[in-house]
């Protein structure tokens, strides 16, 4: 009975030990690259691994109860996870469905070798499954390995894998737009592009930031943002410099022609103070600098980590 | 005959010492040096905006149901004194225990009382009263009345539980030893809230007002409460708290649609001012953002006078906000209680002895317990 049980954990260990070395063998990049598009929201997050101290930032930032991470050994799972996934790059895009500004479409490409190959762990016995089969219809496509959805009100409608990246959307005509501009033959990629640490981009062409605006107005009786319906696009980056915990970056607010900037600039400043309230309470000191040019409200900031943990 | 005039001049002496005491006592008089925040509240029935106010909350009460305590709290708004009440606040030395759970400041309310006394200490009796019968301890000759709040089952409360009468003043505070700190002051073992002449120079500055907070900072307690606070919460409110001195925050209901106040702060330096008009603008900007949907009209200013910053703000359409916050919301909470009353109530019906069913659940229960009782009976004989 022993050497049986002995057996099965010899058996396991070395199961174990197949596993691990498969999710840390190298993966060839697979040269998709997102190209900028002008939904509703466009975030990306580019951590390489000599910027693994951001994610010990992340993991100790705090912003109410309910947005931070209590346990310590919490913070440590977390914070191991994800630098064991490095290099990352997320991307993820969001676009109100067309009757529902409520309920949103998205659409996210993830590049990491290591969680690919974890994904692909579980994919490899879900795609023998009768349900698979039932729920999905799976094709290659220039070497990408793609699924649709066959019900229309599947919250996964495409997905698509090759090499180190992931794309998961819930709507089929925003995922082949992307996928179709993003897709580049490996050869062409040399390098993974150089990008910000994270950039947020949002488009009110079609004021959905207004109608944001207005339901926080509705709620809580507060105006966050007056000239939200002279407001075009916010693009916001982050940069990470040499010195460790040392940030620069830069906000730019585009407002229709014609609108009262001196209203949009007071709207500038006050968001910039409530994240600079923000920064303090979580030890960094946050210094910008704030220039206007006809529409263009432009702000570049310093953020820098000036005391320790308490 | 020496003694005899001897011990008559004592007398007197000690006579004329207290009716000294009680001449000079003023609304400061029982307000340690040390009390962080002190709240000012002037009770003036002239006063057409704080009566429409105060008018509301009472009628909080008069809506709720007639119990001993609501009647209680009806007959102690009836008495209030038309003076100053003052309260104070003496913040925790640390915001929050090991455990991470807040520490509660201790308070102190001082009323001075005009007539009636004997109802206003018969209402504070039945409000005081919970499970227990009430205590009394003597302190410097005061009978200080309070509930022993650990032979409460809830003991853990931060209410007011205790009060003493100091000459015409009434003093309530949360256990027996803030009066008896109270007293000290009073009695002057203690310095006096007098004392802080350079942080009182606010109020005296201050236009008139129906309510005032005045934050005490010299001992930077405030900022350190404050400041752990802020990193629980993730964000920092005040940038500056460790450069302010005082604080005061002065608030007029000019009419029952008007309010009018200031909040001024006094830096501790010179070179403190910039980023504490930092401060007020951000503050500025909040007011001027706030209750947007009831349509309020703000003018607000931020100025630097006198070497302090004051942020004065002036509104209008106060008197929606001032019912649905006072009465509506009662109101719903009250209509909610008897809707779900009157769910009870036909659950109570369905359960009464004429309803079929309810006799057929009585009927297995009764017959549960005999049996139960049957085989109690079966094992006790069987064990003799």
């Amino acid at each position: 009975m022993i050497r049986m049980f002995k057996c099965f954990f010899i058996f396991l260990l070395l199961l174990i030990g197949i596993l691990v070395l498969w999710v840390v063998l190298p993966v060839g990049d697979s040269g998709f690259d997102v190209v900028e598009s002008d939904y509703f929201l466009n975030s990306f997050i580019n951590i390489q691994s000599e910027n693994a101290q951001i994610l010990d930032e992340i993991v100790n930032f705090k912003f109410q109860e309910e947005y931070a991470i209590e346990s310590e050994v919490a913070r440590m799972i977390v914070k191991a996870g994800g630098s064991f996934l490095l290099p990352l790059y997320i991307c993820v895009m969001a676009e109100p469905k067309e009757d529902d500004s409520e309920d949103f479409n998205y659409l996210a490409v993830i590049k990491s070798a290591r969680l690919r190959r974890m994904i692909q762990i579980p994919m490899a016995f879900y795609g023998i499954t009768p349900n698979f089969r039932e729920d999905y219809i799976s094709k290659k496509q220039d070497g990408w390995h793609v699924l649709e959805a066959r019900d229309n009100d599947s919250d996964l409608m495409s997905a698509a894998w090759y090499k180190d990246t992931i794309i998961v959307s819930s709507d089929k005509d925003m995922f082949e737009r992307v996928f179709k501009a993003g897709m580049k033959k490996p050869e062409v990629v040399n390098s993974a592009p150089d990008r910000a640490l994270l950039s947020i981009f949002i488009n009110n062409e079609q004021g959905l930031f207004e109608y944001y605006v207005d339901e926080l107005k509705d709620e809580a009786s507060y105006n966050v943002f007056r000239s939200a319906d002279q407001l075009r696009k916010i693009n916001i980056s982050l940069l990470s410099l040499e010195q460790a915990c040392s940030h620069k970056g830069s906000m730019y607010f585009e407002f229709t022609a014609g609108c009262d900037l001196t209203s949009s600039k007071k709207d500038v400043r006050f968001f910039m103070q409530l994240i600079k309230r923000v920064m303090d309470a979580n030890s960094y000191e946050f210094k910008y600098t704030l220039t206007e040019n006809i529409n263009l409200v432009k702000v570049e900031y310093n953020l820098e980590k000036i005391r320790g943990e308490n | 005959m020496k003694k005899i005039c001897l011990l008559f001049v004592l007398i007197a002496g000690m006579f004329l010492g207290v009716s000294n005491l009680e001449a000079k006592t003023n609304e400061f008089s029982f307000i340690g040096k040390d009390a962080d925040i002190v709240i000012f509240i002037n009770n003036d029935p002239d006063d057409t905006g704080f009566s429409y106010v105060t008018d509301l909350w009472r009628e909080r009460f008069e809506i709720k149901e007639t119990t001993t305590k609501n009647e209680a709290i009806n007959e102690l708004y009836a008495e209030l004194p038309i003076s100053t009440m003052v309260g104070a606040v003496y913040l925790p030395q640390e915001a929050f225990n090991s455990a991470d759970e807040p520490n509660y400041p201790d308070f102190l309310i001082a009323v001075e009382l005009k007539s009636k006394e004997a109802s206003f200490i018969e209402a504070m009796n039945i409000i005081l009263k919970k499970r227990k019968p009430l205590k009394t301890v003597t302190y410097e000759g005061y009978e200080i009345i309070y509930r022993d709040k650990q032979l409460e089952p809830y003991h853990g409360q931060k209410d007011i539980a205790a009060y003493v009468q100091v000459g015409k003043y009434f003093l309530m505070g949360m256990e027996p030893k803030d009066l008896y700190r109270a007293i000290d002051v009073y009695k002057g073992s203690r310095p006096s809230f007098s004392d802080n002449k350079k942080v009182l120079k606010l109020i005296k500055a201050s236009s008139d007002a129906d309510m005032y907070l005045l934050v005490n900072n010299q001992g930077g307690l405030f900022s350190k409460n404050l400041r752990r606070w802020e990193e629980k919460e993730g964000i920092r409110v005040l940038l500056s708290s460790e450069s302010i001195d005082a604080l005061l925050f002065s608030i007029d209901l000019a009419t029952d649609d008007a309010i009018k106040g200031d909040l001024v702060f006094m830096p501790k330096e010179d070179e403190d001012i910039i980023s504490i008009e930092d401060d007020a603008c951000f503050f500025e900007e909040i007011i001027n953002r706030s209750f947007v949907k009831q349509d309020i009209n703000w003018v607000s200013e931020v100025k630097t006078d006198n070497d302090n910053v004051a942020l004065t703000f002036e509104g209008t359409g106060f008197k929606r906000i001032w019912e649905e916050a006072l009465l509506n919301k009662r109101i719903a909470f009250i209509e909610a209680e008897r809707a779900k009353r009157r769910t009870m109530e036909e659950v109570n019906v369905a359960l009464s002895p004429h309803n079929a069913s309810a006799k057929f659940i009585k009927v297995i229960f009764v017959s549960v317990v005999v049996f139960l009782a049957l085989v109690a009976v079966i094992i006790f004989k069987g064990r003799k």
